[in-house]
């Protein structure tokens, strides 16, 4: 049945984990789990996470959604994507676990502006290497409001209420993103003017 | 998936309410592609992680009521069983070959003559239905014991009577 749910829009399959019965909450949960977990995976790896931390964040992010529905919460009314959830979400636990191993390390105090640029190890999966240099240039804020809107492809408004952020604010940033970008000498090889 | 498609629709404004040329605030193909490669570069997820999460959610929903069927729905499926069942035993029944167990029961099944239900049709039987209609003095009662004891006893009788 959880191949035949996977047609439903994530509405629905919320709707289902609202009121559905046992088999059709816990099979709706899963579709959800395995259409989405591979972003929540992006996410913590972009803030940084390895391998071991993205697994936790996965993990966690799912509990915490789980837990919004009943028994244990009032059920979840979806107003925007999903995904406009589970993005803070699996962002704030990234940031979360750097700050704990970060005290656990008893190294240097854990600085959020100093975010890892996406790793460039494997030139073959991570191609290409310039355009990770430009993208590492950019402001935190910027990198992020970036690919939320062109990797992600979310609107400026589900960018807005997913980063708890007003509409100007994302639209300032992701100008500014943008003309940074361009600018970038690392990007010439894309054909930019 | 939900997505949203109104990318070159949407306004997109510079930070001081000036609103850019389109090309301002948009990426090439190629560059969103090659964004999307850096970012897509997505660890393998050790299937345990999958595991923990299914059971979780199995252990969250536990005391939730399992569907129960409407009643007319569970009648017809049973219906639909019963007669699954009746046509496959017919159906065997007619291609499996006849042993003897199977012709005496034809035979019994098809005998009017069996008076005393011993499953062939003897002398015995003509003596019973005398008995039967002992006090009967039509002339049919008599015409068929006579021919009960006729037939039973004819040395040429074919089996397909009896």
């Amino acid at each position: 049945m959880a191949h035949a749910l996977d047609r439903r829009s994530d509405r629905e399959l919320v709707e289902l984990c609202n009121r559905g019965d046992r088999d059709e909450a816990v099979q709706a949960f899963e579709t959800l789990y395995r259409r989405h977990r591979e972003y929540v995976t992006r996410v913590a790896l972009r803030f940084g996470a390895d391998r071991d931390a993205a697994v936790d964040v996965l993990q966690e992010t799912f509990l915490y959604l789980l837990k919004k529905f009943p028994p244990t919460g009032e059920g979840l009314v979806l107003t925007a994507q999903l995904r406009s959830l589970l993005y803070p979400v699996a962002k704030n636990l990234t940031l979360s676990l750097q700050r704990q191993r970060a005290r656990l390390d008893d190294s240097e105090e854990f600085d959020p502006d100093r975010l890892p640029a996406p790793d460039t190890a494997d030139p073959l999966e991570r191609d290409p290497a310039r355009l990770s240099s430009a993208l590492a240039r950019l402001s935190p804020e910027r990198r992020e409001v970036l690919l939320l809107r062109f990797v992600d492809d979310m609107s400026l408004q589900d960018i807005a209420d997913t980063l708890s952020i007003p509409l100007g604010t994302v639209k300032s940033r992701l100008h500014l993103a943008v003309r940074e970008l361009r600018d970038s000498p690392e990007i010439k090889e894309f054909g930019e003017p | 998936m939900e997505r949203d498609d109104d990318r070159t629709t949407r306004p997109v404004g510079p930070p001081h309410g000036v609103r850019p040329a389109e090309e301002e605030i948009d990426l090439p193909e190629e560059l969103i592609q090659g964004l999307s490669r850096i970012d897509k570069a997505v660890a393998v997820m050790p299937p345990e992680a999958d595991r923990r999460i299914v059971e979780a959610a199995r252990e969250h929903f536990r005391d939730r009521p399992r569907r129960r069927r409407p009643a007319g729905l569970r009648w017809a499926m049973a219906g639909s069983l019963a007669a699954s069942l009746l046509v496959g035993v017919l159906l065997w029944r007619t291609q499996a070959p006849m042993g003897p167990a199977d012709l005496q029961v034809a035979t019994v099944a098809g005998m009017p003559d069996d008076i005393d239900g011993s499953g062939t049709v003897d002398i015995l039987d003509a003596f019973a239905l005398a008995r039967t209609a002992r006090g009967e003095q039509a002339p049919a009662a008599r015409t068929r014991i006579d021919a009960l004891a006729m037939s039973v006893v004819a040395l040429d009788r074919p089996e397909e009577k009896l």
